[in-house]
């Protein structure tokens, strides 16, 4: 058992991920370089043999393949390597700690004084864990373990112990061998830490994440069954169960989210306003590959609407601009294509197809006509038609294009077609400048859906409504709100709707009630869907609440 | 099925544009256009009909489908069997462009459509090919001042030949080094042919010179000259263009000895075995620019297989390489008289291997002369006799002594006096460039690499005090929030508790008294949290999850 341990901890501890790289491409080089002389052997024979034309025709296309050429200007020292942006991260315990070790040590500023070192250790997660069994992990623990983070760890850890029922004996035992081989203070704490009881639980439920995935690593370990498909059971990441509500206040109103963002200073001011000072030095060169017939693509963390506005400001004032708001959720290629056709060029007649509106252009078109983007990667530009139009368009002759891109999967959208119709020169801006425009149409869990405006928008169109209308409206909303805790609940049957409304007097027919049916659905007050048996279920797709609300306001003032 | 037709026929457009809507578009109406074509015989035809083409008397009418892989199959099918239909009144001709394999076509073509087709396969070169062509024929000839050094050529051709096979790409790569090496850069107006050299020189101001005198090459230069030399050299403008066009010109000679030599070099070692210099000019001109080629181990290697070339392969590759140096000598602008003195040299060597016969070259098998063993001689003592045999040099051939005189010649005095690196040349900057961190971040974009560059380590970007790292996962409050938000979802498995993210935000950025949970968050930090989880969003790296409430889920596996 003993040998085994040792022999899996080879494996798992000493070698670092450059090494395995390290080593991986140098097999794989020398197998390359076998079968390369393998090939030349191959050829050297076959010449012999046979005539030398013969040994052209065969050389002709894997002629760079069997001089064994590699690349070696594509990568180079200051380059960020791969594996460490798209490398596997198997969840290892230890992993999840590491960042959190060092943070405590290195806070030297001020405002971390009243960050008490009690504070800090309460937040520390249960890394000494490892120790037990493993005299490499220890003496590194023991290291980092110098500040008091390792109690907070600890305590945590005990916490964690007495929250799961799972590996019980085993976990204790590792605990109190991790205080052993740790020092004294550590011990101290520990009778402290009843104290602070109430105190840890909170915290271990916090970062409960990071150390759930751990304890089954941490449990392995000592079991020491590695294989393979643990890779992907293990990837199951347990979180706990806290959900938002446990806030005070779970969400922020839109408004005010945005309030309390525009009164924030920005940090490192001075640094972001160096950075988009350096990029309006590169307009110059920008303008001259524009014309070039290259585009401009911009990369790079943080907004860069502001360095393209200031492009547009500065370089292209007396040019046809057309600035495009890529990010924004309902844009459509057309209304691009249109825009330039109807509102640049001012044509009368405009062809109905895409292709034969951009031919148009391209004929047309005879000054410059400069194309900014925000985000090309945005998400209706996204699709291999969309871009295909653009980078027709983006070849045109009279037609530049300045683009940028902040989606981290961005250039998979185009193949190499594309690419060379782009013929992009990138430049990294990176600003690190908030999205504020770009993503204030996103859904984020942690924005209320802004209740309010639903509502508005919601009594506003009711009010619109003919008194019948209202009345049918009422009819559902009201069934929807009686439904409202049956989960099984899908909708409200056409049928069922037809009849309440019959009987109140509201409709006289079924027709007669699908055209109130379709005025509501066009304003979006009403989702109509097929049930499983092939019947018309209606609902209303707003929340709960916000029609409770409604129906208060619809009955208080009639 | 016929407007898809029509559409790719659309040179038809023009002419039947004003009577005919596009719906009413047919093979017929094709046919009866093509009839009034021929009937009209006008001599300038539409370009479909290629005079090159013509069957009999009538002009073929010929359609090209460039990509067959990206249409549909049932489209290309159903166009292929209505035209076999209308054969006997339109002499079709199909080009299909396939960019894999022909099977391909085959694929989308099942037999009964494929039967009405009758196929002929073309093989064109591929890209590798034509992007040789285009360097040997246009970039890497001494007309063309501007070149790239060995590190940007490198990059070009590493792009060309593991990432893209685009020679459009490797032009406009090329197009863009040459952009940056003119672009706020004066003095370079000197990178011209020479005919414009001293005109060019003539405009220069004050400033230009005054960068020219800066160039690290010219510095050298000047070290090595006598004092005397140096003072007018670098304070007299005058003086200064006299030499600089001086200087200018054999710089131009020296491109043109470059590429000569080059084109020789690589004629003689391109056909060795496993080719020690590289099957391709470029490659040998990558070399001899890095380093001095004549040093090289490979060199060496290919004099040494060049030493055992037989006299029809040696006399075939000396008269290329006259060919070379004749036509070098002959369009030449620069006046360079050694060329004629070597290709002077060279053909006396070629006459005379020419002239040696076969009866000279191959010898005439001496039986092996009779060794005297001695009658009792073990084994050891034998072994002894043979190697000591074996070291005494037979005697060379008439044909192996010029052979060898010839390499000498060649590996000791033509080659390592013309293919010298270019760095060592006074104003080589001015021809060659060579600042490729310039380009390579532009020509190849790493936004992918940026972004994780802003997130680990934003000092790298904001060059600020506060946020300098000794390692790069650790976390300091004074970061973005982004970063510290992007860290933090680095320790998490594949679903993130959005709760408990924000404890953790909080934990760095606003540590409580005791550590406790703080479910009453500061509002302000709730919307810094709030931004920077909608950033990473916007980013990719993380996606709302409805398997859990309040949740989303890592969507990337990198490690920090």
């Amino acid at each position: 058992m003993e040998t085994r341990k040792k022999s899996k901890h080879v494996e798992v501890q000493f070698v670092s991920n450059q090494d395995v790289g390290r080593e991986i491409i140098s097999i794989k080089d020398t197998k390359v370089k076998k079968i390369g002389n393998a090939l030349q052997r191959r050829r050297k024979r076959k010449q012999c043999k046979s005539s030398d034309s013969d040994e052209e025709v065969d050389d002709l296309p894997c002629k760079d393949l069997d001089t064994n050429e590699r690349p070696t200007a594509l990568f180079e020292e200051g380059d960020v390597p791969g594996q460490q942006m798209f490398g596997f991260q198997t969840t290892k315990g230890k992993r999840a700690l590491t960042p959190r070790t060092p943070r405590t040590p290195k806070t030297p500023q001020p405002e971390k004084v009243n960050g008490t070192p009690q504070s800090r250790k309460v937040k520390g997660t249960p890394q000494s864990r490892k120790v037990n069994g493993r005299p490499r992990a220890s003496s590194h623990d023991t290291g980092t373990a110098k500040t008091p983070y390792s109690l907070r760890r600890r305590l945590k850890k005990q916490i964690a112990k007495t929250a799961s029922q799972a590996t019980d004996g085993y976990l204790s035992d590792s605990d109190f061998s991790a205080s052993n081989s740790e020092y004294m203070p550590s011990d101290t704490d520990r009778s402290s830490s009843s104290e602070d009881e109430s105190v840890e639980d909170k915290d271990e439920t916090m970062k409960e994440p990071e150390y759930q995935p751990r304890r089954k690593q941490g449990h392995q370990e000592i079991e020491y069954v590695l294989e393979a498909d643990e890779f992907f059971t293990s990837q199951k990441s347990v979180t706990s169960d806290h959900t938002l509500s446990r806030l005070q206040q779970p969400r922020l109103a839109e408004k005010q989210l945005q309030q309390l963002l525009g009164d924030m200073t920005l940090s490192h001011k001075q640094a972001v306003y160096n950075l988009c000072a350096e990029h309006t030095q590169l307009f110059a060169k920008w303008m001259f590959s524009l014309r070039e017939q290259y585009s401009v693509l911009l990369y790079g963390l943080g907004s860069k609407r502001h360095t393209l506005h200031q492009f547009r400001t500065k370089m292209l004032q007396d040019q046809l601009v057309l600035e495009v708001n890529g990010f924004f959720p309902s844009l459509t290629i057309k209304e691009i294509v249109d825009s330039i056709a109807d509102d640049l060029l001012e044509l009368s007649e405009r062809p109905g197809g895409m292709l034969e509106c951009l031919d148009i252009i391209e004929q047309q078109l005879s000054s410059e006509l400069f194309i900014i983007i925000h985000n090309l990667d945005g998400p209706m530009l996204q699709s291999n038609k969309n871009q295909d139009i653009i980078a027709r368009l983006a070849k045109m002759e009279h037609i530049h294009l300045v683009a940028s891109i902040d989606h981290i999967n961005a250039p998979l959208i185009w193949d190499h077609a594309k690419l060379s119709r782009y013929n992009f020169v990138w430049w990294d801006v990176t600003s690190l400048q908030p999205y504020t425009g770009e993503t204030q149409f996103e859904n984020s869990l942690l924005v209320q859906r802004s209740g309010g405006l639903a509502l508005s928008s919601l009594s506003n169109v009711f009010h619109s409504l003919t008194t019948n209308a209202r009345s049918i409206f009422i009819i559902m909303v009201r069934h929807q709100l009686k439904n409202q805790k049956d989960p099984t609940y899908l909708g409200l049957q056409f049928k069922d709707l037809y009849w309440s409304a019959r009987e109140a007097l509201l409709v006289s027919s079924d027709i007669a009630l699908r055209a109130q049916l379709t005025e509501f659905l066009d304003h979006k007050l009403v989702h109509k869907r097929r049930s499983p048996d092939g019947s018309e279920l209606l609902q209303v797709p707003v929340d709960s609440t916000v029609l409770q609300h409604f129906l208060e306001q619809v009955e208080g003032d009639p | 099925m016929n407007y898809n037709k029509v559409q790719r026929d659309d040179d038809l457009e023009e002419t039947v544009k004003d009577n005919i809507k596009k719906n009413q578009y047919n093979f017929l109406t094709l046919s009866a256009w093509y009839k009034e074509q021929l009937r009209s015989k006008s001599p300038k035809k539409k370009s479909k009909n290629k005079p090159a083409l013509e069957m009999d008397k009538d002009a073929a009418l010929v359609v090209i489908i460039p990509n067959v892989e990206g249409f549909s199959p049932h489209i290309l099918q159903n166009f292929i069997l209505i035209a076999s239909g209308y054969i006997n009144s339109l002499p079709l001709v199909f080009v299909f462009g396939v960019a894999t394999a022909v099977c391909a076509l085959h694929r989308s073509l099942p037999y009964h459509v494929s039967s009405k087709l009758c196929n002929e396969v073309f093989h064109s070169q591929p890209s590798t090919a034509y992007l040789n062509q285009v360097l040997e024929k246009v970039v890497l000839t001494s007309t063309c001042p501007f070149q790239l050094d060995d590190k940007t050529f490198k990059l070009l051709t590493d792009i060309f030949l593991f990432y893209d096979l685009s020679v459009y790409g490797f032009i406009q790569h090329y197009k863009y080094c040459m952009m940056e090496h003119f672009f706020n850069c004066d003095h370079n107006v000197l990178c011209c042919s020479i005919s414009e050299l001293s005109q060019n020189i003539k405009s220069l101001s004050k400033e230009q010179l005054e960068e020219l005198r800066q160039l690290p090459s010219f510095r050298r230069y000047v070290d090595t000259l006598p004092k005397k030399e140096k003072a007018p050299l670098l304070l007299d403008d005058h003086h200064f263009k006299e030499v600089l066009e001086e200087l200018m010109t054999e710089l131009h000679g020296y491109l043109l000895n470059l590429h000569t030599y080059l084109r020789c070099l690589h004629t003689l070692t391109a056909s060795l075995p496993k080719s020690p210099l590289g099957k391709q000019l470029r490659e040998v001109y990558n070399m001899a620019i890095c380093c001095d080629i004549s040093e090289s181990p490979q060199f060496r290697e290919c004099f040494q297989l060049l030493g055992f070339q037989s006299r029809e392969e040696l006399l075939d590759k000396l008269g290329k390489v006259l060919g070379f140096l004749e036509s070098a000598s002959s369009n030449m602008s620069v006046k360079v008289s050694h060329l004629k003195d070597v290709q002077e040299e060279l053909s006396k060597y070629y006459t005379s291997i020419a002239n040696m016969g076969i009866e000279a070259t191959e010898q005439p098998l001496k039986s092996p002369s009779k060794i005297d063993i001695g009658e009792n001689i073990n084994r050891y003592q034998l072994k002894e006799k043979l190697l000591e045999l074996s070291r005494k040099q037979k005697p060379l051939s008439a044909y192996e002594e010029t052979r060898k005189n010839l390499l000498d010649y060649l590996a000791g005095s033509v080659f390592p006096q013309f293919l010298v690196p270019p760095t060592n040349v006074p104003f080589n900057e001015v021809f060659f460039f060579n600042n490729v961190a310039r380009v390579k971040r532009h020509i190849v974009g790493t936004p992918r690499a940026a972004i994780h560059m802003a997130l680990n380590n934003p000092h790298y970007y904001l060059e600020c005090k506060c946020c300098k790292l000794d390692k790069t996962s650790s976390i300091i409050p004074s970061m973005p929030d982004i970063c510290i938000v992007y860290k933090l979802h680095l320790e998490c498995g594949r679903l993130i508790n959005m709760y408990d993210w924000l404890q953790a935000f909080l934990a760095i950025v606003n540590p409580s008294e005791l550590g406790e949970e703080q479910r009453d968050v500061a509002p302000e930090i709730q919307a810094r949290f709030t931004r920077a989880v909608a950033e990473l969003q916007f980013l990719g790296f993380i996606k709302p999850s409805k398997r859990k409430t309040d949740h989303v889920t890592r969507l990337t596996w990198g490690a920090s």
